[in-house]
C-alpha cells in the first residue's frame, strides 16, 4: 500500500532505487527521502525483480544503467514486458552522456534519463512529474 | 593516491562538524557563533564555573568551525572537491547529521576494494585492459558522486591510457 493520502498535495511515493554502487545508492536514497518518499535500495536488476515480485506496489523505479549481470536497460525491458509491472515509471541514470543510449531507453519506455552525478534538481524534476 | 591522503583528514574534520563539545554547550545543538564577551565581565561569585566553561567551549567550537571552513575552501580551491560535494553538504541536516561522513566512508570502502582489484589486474602478466577500464569506470563514478573532482579527473586520464593500451601511462 504505497501512496498514503497526504492532504497537502505531497503524496508519499514508494521508490525502488537500483544501483551497484553503494555510494550512489546512499546519495540517491537521501535525495529521494528529502522529498519525503519511501525508498528501497537494491544493488542489482536481479534483486530488483525479486523485490518487485514480492511487492509490486512501487510508484517509481530509478536505476543505474551500467550494472554487472543485468544493465538498467535490460531491467527496463523486463519491467515493460511484465503485465504487473509495466505501468511503473522507470528512470535511468548514467554517468555517460550517450545520445543513442538515451534514445534507446526512451524508446523502450523509460520515463526520464538522468546524468550522474545526480543532483537535487534532477530528483525534484522527476518526482514532480510522477506526482501529476 | 594524493587525493586519497587529503580526504582522510577531511573526513576527520567532518566528524567535528555538527558535534558541540561534550557537555559544555548548553544551548541548542546546531553550531553557532557564541559571543564569549557579550555578558558582563566576571563579578566574582555571580558568574558560575559552568558559564565560564560554556564560553570557552563556545570559542573552541568557533575555532573548529573556522578551521573546517578553511580546510574545505582549500579543497575546493585546489580542485579536490567540486559542486557535487556542496550538494552532499546541503543534504546534511539535523535528521541526517552524519550524511557526509557516511557517504565518504562508503566511498573509501568501495575505493579500497576497487583499487585492490585494480592492483591485481595490473600485476598480471598479460594485462586485461577491459577489466582495468571497468574498475576505473567504477571509481570514476563514485568519486564524481561525492564531488571528489581530482580523483575523477585522474580516472578520466587513466581510462584514456586504457584505450591506448598504454601500460606505462
Amino acid at each position: 500500500m504505497a501512496a498514503a493520502g497526504g492532504g497537502d498535495g505531497e503524496r508519499e511515493m514508494h521508490v525502488l532505487a537500483v544501483d551497484d554502487s553503494s555510494v550512489d545508492r546512499a546519495v540517491i536514497a537521501r535525495l529521494l527521502r528529502n522529498f519525503k518518499h519511501r525508498v528501497t535500495t537494491v544493488e542489482s536488476g536481479v534483486r530488483a525483480l525479486e523485490m518487485l515480485g514480492l511487492e509490486p506496489n512501487v510508484n517509481m523505479i530509478i536505476t543505474d544503467y551500467w550494472m554487472p549481470e543485468m544493465t538498467g536497460f535490460e531491467l527496463l525491458k523486463r519491467i515493460k514486458e511484465s503485465k504487473d509491472l509495466k505501468k511503473i515509471p522507470v528512470v535511468i541514470m548514467s554517468s555517460e552522456n550517450v545520445p543513442t543510449r538515451i534514445t534507446m531507453c526512451m524508446k523502450e519506455g523509460a520515463e526520464d534519463f538522468l546524468l550522474k552525478p545526480v543532483k537535487q534538481s534532477d530528483v525534484s524534476r522527476v518526482c514532480s512529474r510522477m506526482m501529476r | 593516491m594524493d587525493s586519497g591522503n587529503l580526504l582522510v583528514p577531511f573526513v576527520f574534520w567532518s566528524l567535528t562538524r555538527y558535534r558541540p563539545i561534550e557537555g559544555e554547550i548548553e544551548q541548542d545543538k546546531s553550531p553557532q557563533i557564541i559571543h564569549p564577551f557579550s555578558s558582563p565581565p566576571n563579578h566574582g561569585s555571580s558568574v558560575s564555573e559552568k558559564e565560564r566553561k560554556s564560553r570557552e567551549g563556545g570559542m573552541d567550537v568557533r575555532q573548529l568551525q573556522r578551521q573546517w571552513i578553511d580546510l574545505i575552501s582549500a579543497l575546493f580551491r585546489e580542485g579536490f572537491l567540486d559542486a557535487q560535494f556542496t550538494q552532499l553538504q546541503q543534504l546534511q541536516d539535523e535528521s541526517n547529521p552524519d550524511f557526509v561522513v557516511e557517504v565518504v566512508t562508503l566511498f573509501f570502502e568501495d575505493s579500497e576494494r576497487v583499487l585492490n582489484d585494480l592492483c591485481n589486474v595490473l600485476s598480471q602478466q598479460v594485462v586485461d585492459f577491459n577489466r582495468v577500464d571497468a574498475h576505473v569506470h567504477q571509481l570514476k563514478g563514485s568519486s564524481a558522486s561525492i564531488g571528489a573532482q581530482r580523483v575523477k579527473n585522474v580516472c578520466i586520464s587513466f581510462r584514456n591510457c586504457c584505450e591506448e593500451r598504454n601500460l606505462e601511462g
